[in-house]
């Protein structure tokens, strides 16, 4: 199912967008965050040029919005969120008018091939999963959230999380002991 | 396997990422960018508006009669025969957000409004059968529903895992993983309250915002199929398994289960629905849960887990499996799924899948200069007309052409953030070349619209730069005319 999604297309006030206080506060705020975010694009898709791409778009999206942003707020776990949905939807197909061609792309997997067959089966497998499974694995064990945040991000509780990546780690056959709160 | 093990595994997997440091700089100077670019999304938004405009047009003052706004807390409107042009009024994309593609026909329509904290929340649409009940809400400005709505009918709460997400901006789902318990009448009363909202957009921080909106609705409850082939009970290895409810609803395939043997953390994953070709089915839901309350936990009942898994029903017929694994044991069970009702879906303009010579042939002389030398005579326009939606009136136009056997496609639309479409004259138009797998080229250019009635005909003139690094050419032009005849595959008819 579709996790809850920031996805807002809609323009905002070119003035808006000029304001360079507003710019320098949200510059301060986005851009330690520009590591994970990364991070979190390369994990769920397959190149880092697709990465980068998501990234930045998210970026141009957060910033369409940040007009009226609360100065006590998190910013991490919503960023995170529209960063995902960009990687969404740079995976999957555009539902208004889709062409079949010759081959379908979504199943290229970029697998390096320095990887040891058992990573290569694994990252395989891990972009095989549907994208919440995929997104919760993520950012848990490669962006290294806490399930609290993770939760955030999802827009979900720590226990609808935590039994999210129980199930996703049960299909890539890495049987959980325990899932821990840190 | 513990923590630090999975996320050694999946760091080798994955790779290591390599932070482009000239990443910040690059976010800045796009930032920066007066209009920033637009996605091809945004063009199917466009698109998308440009139908839902028309949908309003013809239907809208209908529907508004047949479901005037109603005060929430008011009494609520009876179930109304169900016609497939009153839920044409929900755009498509919600239905196929809410994973409602098969019975879309089946969503009852509402007009239910609701104020709080400055907030409309609006119900414009329900469905409900005895696997899941999913809310369609319309949210003004734009926010995000909470994770908890409370859900009662005429036996009390209904408690069940949930999810939610968006539909077109400003529009979202809630999905209970429970239907509503109907009356004799197979009408469900239901209450929603709908309790604090958190914000879509950064522009109200991340906290929520107290408010209470309350909808009070007849729901009519949709049939489901029994799965006669599900046992009711069975040993599964060391388990025992105990089937509540194995049924195929209009949206769903359903299986509820309680497994004596397993705590809910180790229960995993043990139902899995196969496709014919044996492929598995996604989850459209699925959750575990103890099967008391957790102060009556004891060393026996805990390892006693309900669980609820939904896939969305396939469109297909066919003989599909059920995979029963867990507790040292497999068991495989063969069900017969019948395609779904064709009356419970509405129809959706030429199927899912399109290929470019599903569309009409139309005549233009648009050249092309840079990465395609070429001048197209002839186009199959996909996108053609004008309409409004939240973002303002925009004209589109958009069209498939092939060179050297090559599929390519060219969408441009009026920008209704520089100036509404209001006739005739040249416009802003963000515009974007695809190739066959990716966009290749996107920029803005001058779209000149001559005539907007059926045949549209107009020009553009521009050129667009290279997106990422998969052509030699850093630029196209593009410049000529092209007409286009609005139609059912193109949004405007």
């Amino acid at each position: 199912m579709l996790a809850s999604a920031i996805d807002s297309e809609r323009p905002v006030a070119v003035s808006a967008m000029f304001d360079p206080a507003l710019a320098a506060w949200y510059w301060d705020l986005v851009e330690p965050l520009l590591p994970g975010a990364y991070r979190l694009a390369v994990g769920m898709l397959r190149s880092e040029t697709d990465a980068e791409d998501a990234v930045q778009d998210a970026m141009l999206k957060a910033w369409r919005h940040f007009g009226q942003f609360r100065r006590d707020s998190d910013l991490r776990p919503w960023l995170f969120t529209i960063v995902a949905n960009e990687c969404r939807r740079q995976r999957r197909s555009r539902w208004w008018s889709v062409v079949r061609w010759p081959g379908n792309p979504e199943e290229q997997i970029d697998t390096p091939t320095l990887m040891e067959p058992a990573d290569a089966d694994l990252r395989l497998a891990l972009h095989r999963l549907p994208h919440d499974q995929r997104l919760v694995l993520v950012l848990r064990y490669y962006v290294d959230l806490s399930f609290k945040e993770v939760a955030e991000t999802l827009g979900i509780s720590t226990k609808a999380a935590k039994s999210r990546a129980y199930r996703a780690l049960e299909r890539l056959r890495l049987s959980p002991e325990v899932l821990t709160d840190e | 396997m513990n923590e630090a093990k999975i996320r050694e595994r999946l760091h080798q997997a994955i790779g290591e990422a390599n932070y482009p440091l000239a990443l910040p700089n690059r976010v800045e100077t796009r930032l920066g960018d007066p209009l920033p670019e637009r996605h091809p999304r945004a063009i199917a938004l466009a698109a998308a508006i440009i139908a839902l405009a028309l949908v309003a047009a013809l239907l809208g003052p209908r529907l508004l009669t047949w479901h005037p706004s109603v005060p929430a807390g008011s009494a609520p409107p009876a179930a109304t025969p169900l016609a497939q042009n009153q839920a044409a009024f929900i755009p498509p994309g919600d239905f196929w957000a809410a994973g409602l593609t098969s019975a879309s026909a089946l969503v009852t329509p509402f007009q239910l409004k609701a104020t709080s904290a400055n907030h409309t929340l609006t119900l414009i649409g329900a469905y409900a059968d005895p696997a899941r009940t999913v809310l369609l809400f319309r949210t003004n400005p734009d926010f995000r529903l909470p994770i908890e709505i409370s859900f009662s009918d005429d036996g009390g709460l209904i408690n069940a895992s949930s999810s939610s997400g968006s539909g077109l901006p400003g529009e979202s789902y809630y999905s209970l993983d429970a239907g509503p318990r109907p009356g004799a009448n197979g009408v469900a009363n239901l209450t929603v309250t709908v309790r604090g909202f958190s914000p879509s957009t950064l522009a109200d921080g991340f906290q929520t915002t107290p408010g209470t909106w309350t909808f009070s609705l007849a729901l009519k409850v949709q049939p489901s199929v029994a799965i006669a082939a599900v046992p009711g009970q069975f040993v599964l290895g060391t388990w025992k398994v105990t089937t509540e409810v194995a049924e195929v609803t209009p949206s769903v395939i359903h299986i509820q289960a309680v497994i004596d043997g397993a705590s809910v953390g180790e229960v995993g994953s043990p139902v899995t629905l196969l496709d014919p070709s044996g492929t598995p089915v996604g989850w459209v839901a699925s959750s575990a849960g103890v099967t008391v309350p957790k102060g009556q936990l004891n060393s026996t009942n805990y390892k006693t887990t309900r669980i609820n898994d939904q896939w969305l029903r396939p469109t297909a017929a066919g003989t599909y499996q059920l995979r029963f694994a867990g507790g040292g044991g497999a068991q495989m069970i063969n069900i017969s799924v019948a395609a779904p009702d064709p009356s419970a879906a509405l129809p959706v303009k030429g199927g899912n899948l399109l290929q470019p010579t599903d569309f009409p042939e139309s005549q233009m002389s648009l050249n092309l200069q840079g990465f395609l030398t070429t001048t197209i005579t002839s186009g199959r326009p996909n996108q053609c007309g004008y309409g409004s939606g939240p973002s303002g009136a925009l004209f589109a136009f958009g069209t498939y052409f092939q060179v050297d056997g090559v599929w390519y496609s060219l969408s441009l639309y009026s920008d209704p953030a520089v100036r509404q479409y209001s006739g005739p004259g040249t416009y802003s138009a963000p515009a974007v070349l695809l190739g066959p797998t990716q966009r290749l080229y996107a920029g803005t250019v001058q779209l000149t619209v001559a005539d907007d009635r059926r045949p549209d005909s107009g020009s553009v003139q521009g050129t667009l730069d290279r997106v990422g690094t998969t052509t030699s050419q850093p630029h196209l032009s593009v410049s000529g005319s092209w007409t286009c005849m609005p139609g059912s595959l193109l949004g405007p008819g």
